[in-house]
């Protein structure tokens, strides 16, 4: 389907598709969901710039969750910053506040993925491809 | 290629990629906690990266071997892994992330007290070494903001505010860099102020931090 220039939607129809799309999110990341409906740059008049916008956006959520990217930057620490003992930093993590560390019971998390969305995302990359076709959307 | 066809790739997409829950104690952590880290720690490396290349500093990872970040802002801890920042073999500052800086405007009232009003965040910052709690606008050598969301409006707001409570409005004056982030800002202290996002659009909003100084960059994660 890359690279399809076959495409023939009507722009309501983007509105739709960015509806189905969205309760895609909702139903499997609420957390996602909210943050797409909290950050995402809704003045545009274009259906179809908004449904790229959120497919984007939620790929860079994606990103973050990949293990991939944490690997890259962990190693990209370790290029650059000396640890204080031992051959290397082991990890990222982020401490929890007093009352967090109460409810979840452990000081800090380690920002190791536990779940790998590498594919997942390539597959909105795509998916986004193939919508914006040749007509010179920006990716970002 | 039509408008079903479409709705049926994402639901594909969804149903067939998007991974399934794992269990564990990791499932009860909310996301909200955690997503957004990720990139901060990214720009953490963009930053150390410029210090070293550009400005021949060494950095160094103390109080542990894990580098760490803040669910929520507060003032410095010293009990918490810091990078310190070394020039010529001599300890000079300290990169900390997550931290509430105590505002302009506050040291220059008679309150002993500071009020919520009276502190900001900045994600990142680089600052005299060895303080301990709420640091100081004046102690401060370089702040970051980083977005992993859509650049907008209110944001813009957001950093000018920041940089108005960290400086007053000055001709150029020298920094603490010789070259990276910059070697003047036309603020007094003079103090460096940047915004990452992980969107494009940033660059759009990044008029006014020329005349401020704030300078605004892309930056996006690594993709595999």
């Amino acid at each position: 389907m890359e690279g399809d220039n076959s495409m023939v939607i009507a722009p309501d129809d983007f509105r739709e598709i960015l509806k189905h799309f969205l309760s895609h999110v909702q139903k499997r990341d609420p957390v996602g969901y909210d943050k797409l409906m909290t950050h995402m740059e809704w003045e545009t008049d274009s259906a179809k710039r908004l449904l790229l916008n959120a497919i984007s956006m939620y790929a860079e959520l994606g990103q973050m969750r990949s293990t991939y990217t944490h690997s890259e930057t962990l190693a990209r620490l370790n290029e650059f910053v000396e640890p204080e003992k031992g051959s290397r930093i082991h990890g990222i993590r982020v401490a929890l506040s007093k009352e967090e560390q109460k409810i979840y019971g452990k000081e800090h998390i380690d920002l190791t993925p536990s779940q790998d969305f590498s594919k997942f995302n390539q597959a909105l990359h795509e998916l986004w491809q193939m919508i914006a076709g040749n007509e010179g959307y920006d990716h970002e | 290629m039509n408008k079903e066809d479409l709705k049926e790739r994402i639901t594909e997409i969804f149903e067939n990629l998007f991974p399934s829950a794992t269990e564990g104690e990791t499932d009860l952590i909310p996301r909200s906690l955690t997503d957004g880290k990720l990139y901060e720690a990214y720009i953490v490396t963009i930053i150390a990266e410029h210090l070293v290349t550009k400005e021949n500093f060494t950095l160094k990872l103390v109080n542990g071997n894990h580098f760490q970040l803040k669910s929520s802002p507060g003032p410095i801890n010293r009990s918490y892994p810091c990078i310190e920042v070394y020039r010529s073999g001599r300890m000079i500052a300290e990169l900390w992330t997550d931290i509430e800086y105590l505002t302009l405007s506050y040291a220059n009232s008679n309150r002993r007290t500071p009020n919520r009003g009276d502190y900001h965040e900045l994600d990142i910052l680089v600052v005299d070494p060895g303080i301990k709690g709420y640091p100081q606008h004046d102690s401060i050598w370089l702040g970051v903001e980083c977005k992993n969301t859509d650049y907008t409006k209110s944001l813009l707001k957001e950093i000018l505010g920041v940089r108005r409570e960290l400086s007053l409005l000055q001709q150029n004056r020298r920094t603490k860099f010789n070259q990276w982030p910059r070697r003047e800002v036309p603020a007094d202290p003079p103090s460096c102020l940047l915004v990452y996002s992980s969107r494009k659009g940033v660059i759009d909003y990044s008029d006014p931090g020329d005349f401020f100084g704030i300078d605004f960059f892309h930056e996006q994660l690594p993709r595999s």
